[in-house]
């Protein structure tokens, strides 16, 4: 269920973002382990205690002054749910409905391949990227810990939350690529993903702001019209 | 039995729009026209006959195969020219020839230089910066680079030069020498003349005619315009008792259906100084061929 050919392409075209992923994982990590300090937890609680509106908003609540939930809180609590989530929704959309939209699965199609072969191919693309974003910040959570901290940081417990992470995301990636196959046309596909009030309002062509009405016809994909 | 078969192939979209119980088959080692207006249901067909779409009613096979439920089967004997030739942008032409063959899982590659060569083809430079005519024959290495048995070619010489186009025809006949079976989709009467033995004729998704392209030519009206020297001589020439449909100053258009040995014999008396035989659109065709009956 695999085509290899097809899955090299994918990661070359992934590349890329995963890189320029992986610096920006890389920049936070090393800067706010740096700063790590159990009496700054404290000064950073109380800071909370006083605040917890505005530290919600960028993701930081913290818990107890231990490396592992200061990692959680500062990282996990946003970097490292919005890069892989922002992969998940970029490749699913570059790997199936961009090929639908432009008429380059035609190419895919006509060879001796089986959709199920082109759609798993092009899924384990994503996962792969998301598993490489994972296992990097994994490791580099643990080699910056333990050059700046070491012992300090509860290794288990880090691979733990890294998993928990993976799961997750590859729940994300599991709609994202879900909406990247169900529909044909990829203005649909982000649609629904970014799912807001404001989308179902448009403008029309005399500039009247409207209230997009009527069924949308579905159509999959893998039946493109 | 054919190769290819069509059985009351339905699909709807509304509006008159899709194609309505088609029915046809291809026999092996047949290059068959499949002539018809833009909008008349072509590619339609072709995406049922390729097994992108799944037929509303009727079935298609390729070699006795299903195209829908068989298609990953189907394909690798199959190539094909898309209508439009959307690539990955991203490639040159090699490394999308060489994507392709991989993708595909074909051994031998050997033709694809020979047929590169043919068409006069640097596939090195970016699919993206390449002209409508040099997708075109990217478009048509990728087809026939694999060797396949049958070939569904859909519009296969848009965009390119007419030295190309000669090429092109050559290759289909050369291929058809070779015993393979080709499907040829087109809306010009002359490149489906040129090679094929039966041609069909859709309108508005229904088979409209299905014969011999000699009996097609046969029943084919040609009309010829015929600049004389002077108006005198036009006129004289007009009284001649040809079928005449027009005379404009010095210039006779004279309608020929197999007396064209007359109109020669004619021409022999007269001071002719040019004969030019406008290309005739589909729909012209269409109409001779049933009297002018639309409906």
């Amino acid at each position: 269920m695999i085509n290899w050919t097809l899955y090299k392409r994918g990661i070359q075209r992934s590349w890329k973002m995963l890189l320029i992923f992986a610096a920006v994982i890389t920049m936070y990590f090393t800067v706010i382990v740096s700063m790590f300090d159990p009496a700054l937890g404290s000064a950073l609680n109380e800071f909370a205690k006083a605040m917890p509106e505005l530290m919600a908003i960028v993701g930081m609540n913290p818990a107890s002054a231990e490396l592992v939930s200061f990692m959680e809180a500062y990282f996990y609590g946003f970097i490292m749910l919005v890069f892989p989530m922002l992969f998940c929704i970029l490749s699913a959309n570059k790997l199936i409905a961009r090929h639908v939209d432009r008429g380059s699965m035609t190419y895919l199609l006509s060879a001796p391949v089986k959709r199920e072969t082109v759609a798993f191919t092009q899924m384990k693309v994503m996962v792969t990227g998301l598993f490489a974003q994972v296992l990097y910040a994994t490791m580099l959570g643990i080699v910056n810990c333990e050059i700046s901290f070491p012992g300090e940081l509860d290794i288990e417990k880090f691979i733990l939350l890294n998993i928990g992470v993976l799961c997750l995301q590859l729940f994300i990636g599991g709609i994202c690529f879900l909406c990247s196959c169900i529909f044909n046309d990829i203005k649909y596909a982000c649609r629904c993903r970014c799912r807001n009030p404001c989308d179902r309002i448009y403008y029309s062509d005399d500039g009247k702001c409207r209230r997009k009405t009527g069924k949308r016809k579905i159509r999959y994909i893998l039946h493109p019209v | 039995m054919g190769v290819c078969e069509i059985q009351s192939l339905t699909r709807d979209y509304g509006n008159g729009r899709g194609v309505f119980n088609l029915s046809f088959w291809i026999n092996q080692g047949e290059v068959f026209g499949f002539l018809g207006p833009n909008g008349a249901g072509k590619t339609t067909t072709i995406r049922h006959m390729m097994g992108f779409l799944k037929p509303e009613k009727g079935y298609c096979t390729i070699g006795v195969k299903d195209s829908w439920k068989d298609r990953a089967d189907i394909q690798k004997t199959l190539g094909y020219i898309p209508g439009e030739m959307v690539f990955f942008d991203d490639m040159t032409g090699t490394e999308f020839l060489s994507f392709m063959s991989k993708y595909r899982k074909t051994k031998s590659n050997g033709r694809t230089k020979e047929l590169c060569d043919r068409f006069e083809l640097d596939p090195r430079s970016k699919l993206k910066k390449m002209s409508k005519g040099m997708k075109q024959k990217v478009g048509i290495v990728a087809a026939f680079m694999h060797d396949p048995e049958v070939l569904i070619l859909d519009e296969p010489t848009s965009g390119l030069d007419p030295l190309m186009q000669n090429r092109f025809i050559e290759l289909v006949l050369e291929e058809k020498a070779k015993g393979k079976t080709i499907l040829m989709f087109s809306h010009i009467f002359e490149e489906v003349e040129r090679t094929c033995d039966r041609v069909a004729i859709i309108r508005n998704g229904r088979l409209a005619a299905l014969d011999a392209v000699e009996t097609l030519k046969a029943a084919q009206v040609k009309k010829f315009v015929i600049t004389l020297e002077n108006e005198d001589a036009a006129a004289a020439f007009a009284e001649e008792g040809l079928r005449i449909s027009g005379v404009t100053h010095n210039q006779v258009t004279v309608i020929v259906q197999n007396n064209i040995k007359e109109l020669i014999s004619v021409m022999n008396r007269y001071p002719v100084i040019s004969i030019i035989t406008p290309n005739q659109s589909l729909e012209e065709i269409f109409m001779q061929y049933y009297g002018g009956d639309r409906s």
